[in-house]
């Protein structure tokens, strides 16, 4: 008999880069939000981070990007996995290209997931999660036309998952013909909440065996 | 001709923190014929019944296959043809084995009355003589297997969708007209199944190439003089240590075999 082989020593692990959850946040900056709706929203973010790196797989496998939109349409943070995500400050001013925005999401989406496969990286399900207190507001008509088109074709071929949470005095008639899911209304401004709830969602996502649903812990923040 | 085979399921951490149970199931059975007979399930996190649904495929499975009458896995059998005649054989066959295995959740499904989705499962079936190996796999995982001059080489690469957590079951539609069949008629010294927890541990991704460092222990493990119990035991520990659990929270199943006496071509 050869000598004995302790399996726990010998065996060496295959170095493969962990399968990626991208999420964007695509955050309204508008002049409306300004005061306490951005305060809340910003204190949100950090504890989006800090409740993220909580998990030691969902801190290596999250990928957050941020996008906002007021006048102009900002990628304020490109994906960072969840260790390295700094929240960022936003404030408020200007119109409403939410339609640009999704473009703009969407567009990152597609270039990200060409990185992936161009580097042999498996990936979950992309999540953008819209929040707004308004509508569409001072961008071309056609702008959030095309973003509707894309975002149904997008969600009918499984490409993303994409929710919509409407804060204060958003138009939740107008965003329900916009987004093909169901949007939320977050109760008061609990982003806070919201972010928990957000983070153990992904954390689930990001953790999930071959399923192809995902249960998601129940929103406690918002109501249809 | 004979086999040692060991083999363990654990449950992963994040079933753990959420109190799910172990989804994977394993069975394996060797003939009195000498051929070793292997089946691997790994039931779906999102199906309530998918442990059930695991058992009942790898045990249907098996069954079947312990009855049956197996056509030679040779080359050297096959007269009149320089291509093997291994395919057109084996390939109905394996595709029998995986259809009463479906047969056989479907109908524990129907019993119960729900529908055949929550008792979903991959399936990775092996049959293994001196003379090679065939293998069929429905979903993820893979089975990998080393030659007598030590080559490893993968027999059956991981079925994936898009997505990292997408994959195809047993109860999927269109399946078993999608699962893939491996016949290698070549003596295996070593033969693992894996369910999909330890793929990005044992495979070099994307390609799904065996990873050396991986594989060459376990094999010489399996092929030592083993005390069984022990010896699963050490399996088990491996498979639970912090090792693993930092690079993977899945369930985790591995099956080992490794041949133990000389292929009959040297008799």
């Amino acid at each position: 008999m050869s000598d004995a082989i302790r399996l726990e020593d010998a065996v060496e692990f295959a170095e493969n880069p962990e399968p990626r959850c991208p999420c964007i946040l695509l955050l309204d900056t508008s002049g409306s939000m300004g005061g306490l709706p951005i305060e809340a929203l910003n204190d949100g973010l950090e504890t989006f981070r800090d409740e993220l790196n909580q998990d030691d797989l969902a801190r290596k496998r999250v990928e957050v990007a941020v996008v906002s939109f007021d006048s102009k349409v900002n990628v304020v943070l490109d994906f960072v996995t969840a260790d390295r995500f700094e929240a960022p400050v936003l404030s408020a001013q200007g119109l409403t290209s939410m339609g640009t925005g999704l473009q703009k999401a969407l567009d990152l989406l597609d270039e990200r997931k060409r990185q992936y496969r161009d580097n042999g990286i498996t990936y979950y399900r992309p999540w953008i999660f819209t929040i707004t207190d308004g509508e569409p507001q001072g961008e071309p008509k056609r702008a959030i036309e095309e973003a509707m088109a894309r975002l149904r074709d997008d969600e009918a071929n499984k490409r993303v998952a994409c929710f919509a949470v409407g804060v204060e005095n958003a138009n939740m008639e107008r965003l329900g013909e916009i987004f093909p899911r169901t949007p939320l209304k977050l109760k008061g401004l609990d982003f806070r909440e919201l972010f928990v709830w957000l983070s153990a969602s992904m954390q689930r996502v990001s953790n999930s065996q071959p399923d192809d649903q995902v249960p998601l812990p129940p929103p406690g923040w918002g109501e249809v | 001709m004979n086999w040692r085979v060991l083999g363990a399921s654990v449950c992963g951490t994040s079933h753990q923190k959420r109190s799910q149970p172990c989804q994977d199931a394993w069975a394996a059975t060797i003939r009195d014929d000498g051929f070793l007979l292997v089946a691997v399930a790994d039931g779906a996190g999102s199906a309530a019944r998918s442990r059930d649904g695991a058992t009942c495929a790898v045990e249907a499975a098996i069954a079947y296959l312990a009855n049956l009458t197996f056509p030679d896995l040779t080359n050297q059998q096959t007269c009149d043809k320089e291509e093997p005649d291994l395919e057109p054989t084996w390939e109905p066959l394996l595709r029998e084995a995986l259809t009463t295995a479906k047969t056989a959740v479907v109908e524990q499904a129907e019993a119960a009355g729900l529908p055949p989705r929550d008792y979903a499962s991959t399936l990775i079936l092996l049959v293994a003589s001196p003379a090679g190996v065939a293998v069929a796999q429905i979903g993820d995982g893979a089975a990998v297997m080393m030659d007598e001059s030590g080559t490893l080489m993968a027999l059956t690469q991981p079925q994936q969708g898009e997505y990292a957590n997408q994959t195809t079951f047993l109860t999927s539609e269109g399946a078993i007209a999608q699962a893939e069949i491996s016949l290698q008629p070549i003596p295996a010294q070593g033969i693992a199944l894996f369910s999909d927890g330890l793929q990005r541990l044992a495979l070099q991704m994307p390609e799904g190439t065996p990873h050396n460092g991986f594989f060459s222990p376990l094999f010489q493990f399996i092929n030592q003089d083993l005390e069984l119990d022990g010896a699963n035991a050490q399996l088990q520990d491996f498979l639970t240590s912090p090792r693993v659990s930092q690079r993977t929270d899945d369930d985790l199943t591995l099956v080992l075999a490794g041949a133990i006496a000389p292929s009959p071509r040297d008799s």
